[in-house]
């Protein structure tokens, strides 16, 4: 899995305005003090990793372990991808 | 995108006694004598409740251009008019009945015949609740209530949906009722949101309302937008006699948060206009000049 590309998939799906993939740190929190993402953000990265990846994520608890950082998101996506 | 000026909630005021009060008088007294008693009351509310007054005359002054002292009295019929909504709320519990005109249900029926899931949007104009009495989908459909209303609030609210087919989920800070919306739309079903609070996000979207700028918060839009096939609907439900509601019922055109929330300004700016005196967000919604 590519981080850049991951990174490149978050901005445009959150429609973050001012961010480029290298303000993102690969082990940085997504959620609070990292990125600053909130709880509509975790949504639609529910959303993304759906369409990009055809993952549907089983409840709040796996959304949480999964968004932690790019990373994780990376290791994630790259364990349960179905395209 | 900046975060709005005002945390306030729309909390419903009251006691529980008093609202169960309301409910047992409404049983046996006209509704008509209490709007009239309402008349009165309404005037110490508006002194004593100095920070919505203030924000209401600020809406006429700005919004409307009203001049300084007719300003005060379209405050007051402002306040009459939400005193009698919230007694017609008390009023239905009570098992008391209004005439309610609905136009644009076909939407909802077609909304209902599709597989995907329905977001309807709405604000705090009018008599939203009033909605879940004659819009009936054939989908479960899910409403969020505010965590911080009174339990007994709640448990009223949550019963009388529930009476009527509508579901609930209670907003809180959690992650959970999050996960259940994408729950709720993956499974084709119909969502109704405020989209004048906050909700899950503290971002805003800026759009013209009325002529001039506000900042509506992003959370409902985003939601709207997340799934492309998504239907938007907006509702608004609004008192047109002492005994009678209008129910509207819009489709909302766009393809992201943006552009719903553009879309949503277009019709909260029709029916502002045609009910200036049923807009019951009491703090200062518009960016100042």
């Amino acid at each position: 899995m590519n981080n850049e590309l991951l990174k490149q998939q978050i901005i445009e799906a959150l429609n973050l305005e001012d961010i480029t993939p290298a303000d993102i740190q690969d082990d940085a929190p997504l959620f609070g003090e990292g990125l600053g993402l909130d709880s509509i953000d975790a949504l639609e990265l529910f959303v993304l990793l759906e369409k990009q990846y055809g993952i549907k994520l089983q409840n709040k608890e796996e959304g949480k372990q999964v968004f932690q950082s790019v990373n994780k998101m990376a290791e994630y996506i790259e364990q349960h991808r179905t395209k | 995108m900046k975060e709005p000026a005002s945390k306030w909630q729309g909390k419903t005021d009251g006691l529980p006694w008093m609202h169960r009060s309301l409910v047992w008088m409404l049983r046996y007294i006209p509704v008509d004598v209490i709007y009239a008693v309402m008349d009165v009351v309404i005037v110490f509310y508006m002194l004593f409740s100095r920070s919505y007054t203030k924000a209401s005359y600020h809406y006429f002054r700005t919004i409307h251009r009203k001049r300084p002292i007719p300003a005060v009295g379209h405050v007051y019929l402002l306040f009459r008019q939400f005193g009698q909504v919230v007694i017609d709320r008390f009023a239905v519990y009570a098992g008391k009945q209004f005439e309610i005109e609905l136009e644009g249900n076909e939407l909802v029926v077609e909304a209902m015949k599709k597989e995907e899931g329905c977001v309807m949007l709405s604000s705090h104009v009018g008599n939203y609740e009033m909605a879940g009495y004659v819009l009936r989908p054939t989908k479960p459909m899910y409403a969020i209530m505010f965590g911080g209303e009174k339990q007994f609030v709640l448990e009223n609210r949550k019963r009388e949906l529930e009476r009527n087919g509508i579901r609930t989920i209670v907003s809180d800070d959690e992650w959970s009722y999050l996960y259940s919306i994408h729950q709720i739309l993956q499974e084709g079903n119909m969502l109704t949101l405020f989209a004048d609070r906050n909700f899950g996000s503290p971002k805003t979207i800026r759009a013209t309302i009325l002529g001039k700028e506000a900042n509506l918060p992003r959370g409902p839009f985003a939601v709207a937008g997340l799934y492309e096939h998504t239907t938007v609907l907006c509702a608004f439900v609004m008192k047109e006699t002492k005994h009678k509601y209008h129910v509207y019922v819009r489709q909302l055109k766009g393809n992201n948060a943006q552009s719903y929330a553009r879309a949503f300004a277009d019709e909260l700016t029709g029916v502002i206009n045609k009910y200036p005196h049923q807009w019951y967000n009491f703090f200062e919604f518009w960016e100042k000049d």
